[in-house]
């Protein structure tokens, strides 16, 4: 009868030891689980946040253009905000190809930026094209109203500038 | 047998225990180790942050031409670094930094000492025109640097010149002293974390004992002062810093002052570079334009006359800029010249009606 006793606290014992155990994987297996439900949460966010950053980027390029000494209008080295001069883009234009690290690299990066005169004058002209489409998708074009001017007929006219930011 | 059993019992709870303080402290130093890891990242997260919104600010100040602004900063060292010896063709390796987080500054032309701490931080930024805007030049430094100006009669004018400029910045911790005699300086100590001393007056003619006495030795960890010494006139002249024995030269006095605010020579020099490869590239844009406009107006009868403004002259001048301009303080006489072609023309253009110039 003792010894029946005895062997049965002797399992009680290991029983409990195992129970332990068992908690422990339990626990762990939860701990493994939230952590794979976290990184999938962050890479749902990570891809918010790329086509959030892409939209900044637009942002930051029409600002770097805004703040550009080449375009600008300008009276006596004055610079006008908001208002381009067209023979200064065409400048530019024909000035990119020989500073394109400069222009690449600084201020349109991984972009095209196309400006349109809409009134009273249509015209559009490419300023600048990445030409990276093959292996990125464009985001949506962000575009900002401006002032255009043409030194040859001294006439202001209404347009935007089209800013898309590729992303791979 | 019986003893032999219960002996087994009482290892096999004391082992029990031992099992469940390994497990958790495993358990606890994971968490801890996360925690840790987290708080570092935050911190990290945050003097990005601040960088990024230093940017912004400094972004901002730089266009807004002869508009100083003052920013409150947290109290974080910023460290500003800019090599004339590494320079491309767009820019020059530059950044500045703080709490271990750098953003470059590759094409942006800033002058500041190389290290910065204070409650305010302090930007102004000034236009530099050859004679068409080539960029905003920006200046950066604290309300914890003083500017002491020294001048005596012989070099009055060129000092007025300069504290009339700097005048429109109110938030500048600056000093303006007129002396006759170098012997006569004098300073007080009021606990500035760095005194830049900008004397309008003959090279080396200061004592170096009178402000050593009154600042403190300078350390190789512990710069508290430096002198440089200014000679020439609005146009052009010669900046000597007196720390390194060297001088350099400028262009106006966007650039001297750029000389005033800048840590040291190469760090000038390495600005002065990044801002001739904006005048190449503006330049070259403006050559552009007015080989455009000379085509079109010579191609219209009534307005042909205008061409004039825009000819081989007139376009040659923007060449030599354009050719001359990485140059500029050694060969400030040409570039009077052109200037002076491109602002007459401009002038004359705009009386004729003709679309200006620049």
């Amino acid at each position: 009868m003792q010894t029946k006793i005895r062997t049965k606290k002797a399992q009680k014992a290991q029983l409990k030891t195992g129970e332990t155990i068992i908690v422990l994987i339990i626990f762990f297996i939860l701990l493994a689980g939230g952590m794979i439900f976290y990184a999938k949460i962050q890479k749902y966010t990570t891809s918010q946040k790329k086509q959030e950053t892409a939209a900044v980027d637009a942002i930051s390029i029409e600002q770097r253009i805004r703040h550009m000494t080449e375009i600008p209008c300008s009276i006596d080295g004055t610079i006008i905000f908001d208002c381009y001069d067209l023979e200064k883009i065409k400048g530019l234009q024909k000035t990119i190809p020989d500073y394109m690290l400069y222009y690449n690299s600084v201020i349109f990066k991984n972009s095209k930026v196309t400006i349109t005169s809409v009134y009273p004058v249509a015209e559009e002209i490419l300023l600048f094209d990445a030409e990276t489409r093959e292996i990125s998708t464009g985001t949506q074009p962000y575009r900002t109203p401006v002032t255009l001017y043409d030194p040859l007929t001294n006439m202001y006219s209404f347009g935007y500038i089209t800013i898309e930011v590729f992303t791979s | 047998m019986a003893i032999a059993k219960n002996k087994n019992g009482q290892i096999d709870v004391q082992f029990h225990w031992i099992f469940i303080i390994l497990i958790g402290a495993i358990i606890l130093s994971f968490f801890v180790g996360l925690s840790v890891w987290y708080k570092n990242t935050q911190e990290q997260k945050n003097t990005a942050n601040i960088v990024v919104a230093l940017d912004s600010v400094l972004d901002t100040a730089k266009e807004s031409p002869k508009t100083a602004r003052t920013t409150t900063i947290p109290d974080i060292t910023l460290s500003f670094t800019c090599s004339s010896d590494e320079c491309n063709d767009y820019g020059c390796a530059s950044a500045f930094s703080g709490g271990g987080i750098s953003h470059g500054t590759e094409t942006e032309i800033l002058f500041s000492l190389k290290e910065l701490s204070g409650n305010d931080l302090i930007t102004w930024a000034l236009e530099w025109k050859l004679p068409y805007t080539i960029s905003n030049f920006l200046y950066v430094t604290t309300d914890n640097v003083r500017y002491i100006f020294v001048y005596d009669e012989e070099h009055k004018e060129l000092a007025y010149a300069v504290t009339s400029l700097l005048a429109e910045n109110d938030y500048l911790t600056k000093e303006t002293i007129k002396i006759e005699e170098p012997s006569d300086f004098a300073i007080i100590d009021k606990n500035d974390n760095f005194v830049r001393i900008v004397a309008f007056l003959d090279s080396d003619s200061l004592s170096e004992t009178t402000v050593e006495t009154a600042l403190g030795e300078n350390s190789a960890n512990n710069k508290k002062w430096d002198i440089i010494y200014v000679d020439g006139s609005e146009e052009s002249g010669t900046i000597y810093f007196s720390e390194e024995s060297v001088s350099v030269s400028y262009a106006g006095l966007p650039l001297l002052l750029g000389a005033i605010f800048s840590a040291d020579r190469d760090f000038y020099m390495c600005n002065v570079k990044k801002a001739a490869l904006q005048g190449k590239v503006v330049s070259a844009v403006y050559l552009e334009r007015t080989k455009a406009l000379y085509d079109a107006v010579s191609a219209v009868p009534e307005k042909s006359y205008c061409s004039y403004y825009y000819g081989q002259d007139v376009q040659e001048a923007i060449t030599t800029i354009m050719e001359n301009v990485d140059i500029l303080l050694s060969n400030s006489i040409a570039f009077s010249s052109a200037v002076q072609e491109l602002m007459d023309n401009n002038n004359y253009a705009v009386i004729k009606n003709c679309p200006r110039v620049y």
